[in-house]
């Protein structure tokens, strides 16, 4: 909302304030009207003055320019080359001198033109940021006062607050309202200027009938019309005002509508009168499917919840949304009939919405008008309109009246706001503030007041909206600082949240840089990028081939809500890749989104994707494939979580997500059930996007993590006999699964094992081709005795002819 | 006593010392103290002649050859460590490490800029009895409007520019449905903050639209804005740093009556005017109020028995000013050249 403080000035004298209005914009700020940009206008057009053409001749050297001589008051005369053709000696015009600064930071200098010299400039209403019609420069009235700046001949010497009201007040709306805004704040007086209406209340002014149909949809209608009008160009003094709070002058009767919305916050709509058929107007919901042309010549396709004005045969206007291009006022008009009405808030926002149309009438119908004062709002547009146009009211207006009353009260004592506000209030102040802010107290029993809000403000209803006008009032800077009284104990925090903290700490410990992706994705990237869910839902990943697509997407790339981490963390991959990060490890928690039986359903999941072999010390290559960093680190992670069984299963029954390498890829299975994947990425996905170097990722469900009860760590002492190594070495074939044969030495072993690993693996020459030579080294420890070497023999037999019977293997 | 064996005794003895003393390594040393002190060596010799002496001499040789070879062997053990010292010198001097090279390890993981003022907050707020509290993504316009005050068709809800998922779901707009689930299921008196992914249909220089919102809501049988301003003040404080200030500014939220916008002293310039406060001395960090009776009755929690006071914090922007991030459109970015600042 542009606030014009001239205008304001008009209600309440805030003439003290023109010199310093950041004072003025802070004390407005910290009434809940933050005001986001000023604008002084006195400065932009400094060394801008009216000024005086005495003479005017060819310039030497070039025809179409002319040498002017222009006074601009005492005694001071400028040379002045200028390239218009409007203009003759004798003529008032705008002068900007060397040193003036125009709209778009055109500074005006002393210069040389052509071989002559010119001392600044005539203006254009363009050049001077402003609308208007003519080509040239602006000529003004032969009356215009010679040496006076040109921002006070404009009515522009002018602070121009840009404000934002905030939608409960839409009292703020109108310079009025925000003038008895102000005048509260400052403990000033408000002038109300606006006349009261007079004549015969009616429901038909003069030719023109109403009849109001939908009375939910329009509360007040109200309307005069006006005969004999002469529709024209606005006088300067209405065109300056209303170009001064950023509208542009249309003519003078929309003008003079615009005028009452911006000072009064009553949207008027001008019909002529002789369009609207048999002279009668309807206040009803539009026919289904009705067709209707806007003044600007969009044709929209009505529904039966609009509201429409309408005549016998037609819609002549949306009704507090936007007129109709047949029944707007022109040129040729008239007669008008001047509608000032109260149209239901919700109807007005819906239709509005439902056609992306907002006006300035329809963002204040929206918001909620004061219907109290729409007689006084058409009051004052009709004497307007009779003065700027010469026409003739009726001398009855329309005025329906189907406003159901609002018992708005609110009972509150000098206990219940210092309760709230934390400090002492008193009655004295809540009289005070009330009497301020226009409140009727209506009773006062015991402390306690009854106060009845002005119509203006709809926002009052609760005791608790004046606890926040006391606030308001007394200063938000004058609340103090305590901190409220805690006996009870504290609840847990929420699992989920402890577990996914733990898991980033894990994972950020091991290396890996924490992604945050948003949860919405393109459709068609995601898609090309997953392949067949099938896949990834046998895994155990909750996914459909649809996914949970957005209504109204801000574009085509985010369009859906992602189904996987994998694709974004690819994405991430490729970005980094790109900006010469050659390895990197990435991990992201968060929602992914299906549809479980048409429900929408939300998973929480876990993934990761490392790229590039790891450069170990000083450049000494590691080649160990970056799909075992991540299952190392997985494996960490298990243990943090305490996980009973997490299982990296190889199983052909199961197909291969189409993104991962086919002959490098695991299940992975928590409690026996499978969550997801690890695996390398697949190499035409490497090859398509240029990567040069091997990836690996993962991606799983960990929603049950967050169920479980809190595990309770318990502590072993460790034996105090010695341990006994043994390293086995087999040849197998290369397709057995290492894993599995390690499981069956666990199983077999029982708590003798304390610890397995893995020392070598080895395929080639001179092994045959199809076989891998494994070699393991268990650790063996008996808690209560020595170990004896009968008993480690005795298990290594035992173990061998498991394997030997389950594998068909032996060693080495 | 002057017999010869106790004039060989004294002579061995020299003669063993300068053996002793010469040996340039352990190897040398050792084959001297065989030669004197071994089974076959000069002084057991000498010790086995001892027999052959008058028996009132014995017991004064005797003693006299005890003296060499403790003597002896004292030598020893001080020669033999000042070789072996020496010889660990030696061989440290041959393994020489260049310590200026960079250590072998991990490389640096690191938490997201919103993780770490997740936990931050939730640190600090849990030292007052706050726990944290999550929720659905996706939540039911009830849940995300209604309940919390903003009906169809209000314009409160031109507010938030809402990412609709179907006719009765919508991608939350903010974190207060959060509070609507607690207020519903949990026992009062109440202390929650409520955490994560907010959605908004609106992207630009500054605004991303899906971002990440923090807030704490706080019912009890007596609650006053006092205690809000005095909760966020303390909040502030602990999270950017002592000495800064807290000031409210009456503002509009549907949910909250009065409502606040909380502005906290630039953490920056410490309120002298800079970039960041845009030269106001003052950052606005989000929104505050006691909660609408209106919202407590449609959770059906009796008011005026029980109060309460919610605020609300956006995590990318408390980042931003915490770090100094100077644009928000890296944190969904996830460059590791950025990510790896925080670790």
């Amino acid at each position: 909302m542009k606030l014009s403080l001239r205008w304001i000035q008009e209600f309440v004298d805030i003439e003290s304030y023109m010199n310093r209005p950041e004072e003025l914009a802070e004390i407005l700020t910290r009434a809940g009207f933050e005001v986001e940009a000023i604008h002084d206008h006195r400065k932009q057009f400094s060394m801008v003055v009216v000024g005086h053409i005495l003479e005017k001749d060819k310039h030497p050297n070039a025809d179409k320019l002319s040498l002017c001589r222009v006074s601009t008051g005492q005694n001071q005369v400028h040379q002045i080359i200028c390239g218009a053709q409007n203009h003759k000696a004798g003529d008032r015009v705008i002068v900007a001198l060397p040193g003036a600064i125009l709209p778009g930071n055109f500074a005006i200098k002393k210069s040389s033109i052509r071989g002559v010299e010119s001392g600044g400039m005539l203006c254009s209403y363009k050049e001077l940021g402003l609308t208007g019609n003519t080509d040239g420069i602006v000529i003004l009235d032969p009356d215009a006062p010679v040496g006076v700046s040109f921002a006070e001949f404009w009515g522009l010497d002018d602070v121009i607050f840009e404000l934002k009201v905030t939608p409960n007040r839409a009292d703020g709306l109108s310079h009025f309202g925000l003038a008895r805004e102000i005048a509260a704040l400052l403990k000033k007086d408000v002038k109300d200027l606006t006349p009261e209406l007079r004549g015969t209340k009616s429901t038909q002014s003069g030719k023109i009938k109403v009849s109001v149909k939908a009375p939910d949809l329009a509360p007040r209608y109200m309307g005069r019309l006006i005969e004999n009008v002469r529709i024209g160009g606005s006088p300067g003094w209405l065109r300056r005002k209303i170009e001064s709070v950023g509208l542009k002058s249309i003519n003078n009767v929309v003008d003079i509508t615009n005028y009452i919305l911006i000072e009064l916050g009553q949207p008027l709509h001008a019909f002529d009168a002789d369009q609207i058929q048999s002279g009668v107007i309807f206040v009803e919901r539009a026919p289904q499917d009705e067709k209707f042309k806007t003044l600007d010549g969009t044709e929209l396709n009505l529904k039966s919840e609009n509201l429409g004005i309408r005549d016998s045969a037609r819609t002549l206007c949306l009704a507090g949304v936007i007129g109709g291009l047949s029944s707007g006022t022109h040129i040729d008009t008239k007669n008008i009939f001047l509608e000032a009405a109260t149209f239901a808030p919700q109807s007005v926002r819906k239709t509005a919405r439902t056609f992306g149309i907002e006006t300035d009438s329809s963002y204040r119908f929206a918001r909620g008008i004061d219907s109290s004062f729409t007689e006084r709002a058409l009051a004052k547009a009709c004497e307007m309109i009779v003065k700027v146009t010469g026409g003739k009211m009726a001398e009855d207006y329309v005025d329906i009246d189907n406003r159901i009353p609002l018992n708005r009260k609110m009972k509150v004592s000098a206990d219940l706001i210092s309760d709230r506000l934390g400090y002492q209030a008193t009655l004295e102040n809540i009289k005070e503030f009330a009497k301020r802010l226009h409140l009727k107290i209506e009773s006062e029993n015991e402390g306690v007041l009854t106060l009845i809000p002005p119509s203006f403000r709809q926002d009052l209803f609760h005791e608790m909206d004046f606890v926040e006008e006391y606030a308001r009032l007394n200063g938000y800077e004058n609340i103090p600082e305590s901190l409220p009284q805690f006996d009870k104990e504290p609840s847990q925090h929420d699992s989920k949240y402890l577990n996914l903290k733990m898991t980033a700490q894990t994972f950020s410990n091991l290396g890996f840089a924490q992604a945050v992706n948003f949860a919405f994705c393109s459709s068609q990237k995601e898609k090309s990028f997953l392949g067949d869910v099938a896949s990834l839902k046998a895994l155990g990943l909750q996914i459909t081939s649809d996914p949970i697509a957005l209504v109204n997407p801000l574009n085509e790339e985010l369009n859906v809500m992602r189904s996987s981490l994998s694709y974004g963390l690819f994405v991430n991959t490729l970005h980094n890749y790109r900006h010469g990060q050659g390895q990197g490890h990435l991990f992201e928690t968060g929602s992914c989104f299906s549809k479980v039986n048409g429900a929408l359903h939300e998973s929480t999941r876990l993934g990761g994707l490392t790229w590039g072999l790891p450069q170990d010390l000083w450049g000494k290559q590691n080649h160990e494939s970056p799909v075992f960093k991540l299952k190392g680190a997985l494996e960490v992670w298990a243990k943090k979580n305490q996980l009973s069984s997490f299982e990296f299963k190889v199983d052909k029954v199961f197909q291969a997500p189409d993104f991962l390498h086919r002959s490098q890829w695991a299940i992975i299975e928590l409690e026996g059930q499978p969550v997801g994947f690890i695996g390398t990425l697949h190499p035409r996905l490497s090859d398509e996007n240029k990567i040069r170097v091997p990836a690996a990722l993962f991606e799983i469900e960990i929603d049950r993590l967050f169920k479980r009860p809190a595990l309770k760590l318990k502590s072993q002492t460790p034996s105090k006999f010695p341990s006994v190594e043994r390293d086995l070495a087999f040849v197998m074939p290369s397709d057995l699964g290492v894993g599995d044969v390690i499981k069956t030495i666990r199983h077999q072993s029982g708590a003798l094992l304390i610890d397995l690993k893995v020392i070598d693996v080895f395929e080639g020459t001179p092994l045959e081709k199809g076989q891998k030579s494994v070699a393991l080294r268990l650790v063996l420890q008996d808690r209560e005795n020595t170990l004896q070497e009968d008993r480690v023999n005795a298990l290594q037999q035992k173990l061998l002819e498991e394997l030997k019977a389950r594998y068909s293997i032996a060693l080495r | 006593m002057s017999n010869p064996a106790s004039a060989q005794l004294d002579q061995l003895k020299t003669q063993a010392q300068q053996a002793f003393e010469k040996a340039q390594n352990l190897q040398d040393l050792y084959n001297a103290k065989v030669q004197y002190l071994g089974k076959t060596g000069a002084v057991t010799d000498v010790m086995k002649a001892m027999a052959t002496l008058p028996k009132e001499e014995k017991p004064q040789f005797g003693k006299k050859v005890n003296e060499v070879k403790e003597f002896l062997e004292k030598l020893y053990a001080e020669l033999e460590l000042n070789l072996k010292n020496q010889e660990i010198h030696s061989k440290m001097e041959n393994e020489r490490l260049d310590l200026t090279l960079p250590g072998s390890g991990s490389i640096l993981g690191s938490l997201h800029p919103v993780q770490k003022v997740t936990d931050e907050i939730v640190q600090i707020m849990a030292r007052l009895g706050y726990s944290l509290r999550t929720g659905p993504l996706i939540e039911k316009d009830y849940y995300n409007f209604e309940a919390l005050n903003i009906p169809q068709d209000h314009p409160a809800r031109d507010m938030q520019d809402t990412f609709f998922v179907d006719q009765t779901h919508v991608l939350r707009t903010h974190t207060s449905p959060i509070q609507i689930h607690s207020l519903e299921n949990e026992k009062l008196p109440l202390r929650i903050i409520g955490t994560g992914a907010v959605f908004r249909c609106d992207s630009d220089i500054s605004h991303l639209p899906h971002f990440h919102q923090i807030e704490a809501l706080c019912v009890d049988e007596k609650i006053s804005m006092a205690d809000l301003k005095g909760t966020i003040a303390f909040f502030v404080r602990e999270f950017f740093g002592p000495g800064l200030k807290t000031r409210f500014r009456p503002s509009f939220f549907p949910f909250t009556e009065p409502s606040a916008e909380v502005d906290c002293s630039c953490p920056v310039c410490k309120g002298s005017g800079c970039a960041l406060c845009k030269n106001s001395g003052w950052i606005e960090i989000g929104g505050s109020g006691l909660v609408n009776p209106r919202v407590f009755e449609n959770a059906k929690i009796e008011y005026p028995k029980w109060q309460g006071f919610a605020f609300g914090f956006g995590i990318e922007r408390m980042a931003i000013i915490k770090y100094g991030i100077e644009d928000i459109r890296l944190l969904p970015e996830n460059d590791l050249r950025f990510l790896r600042q925080f670790s």
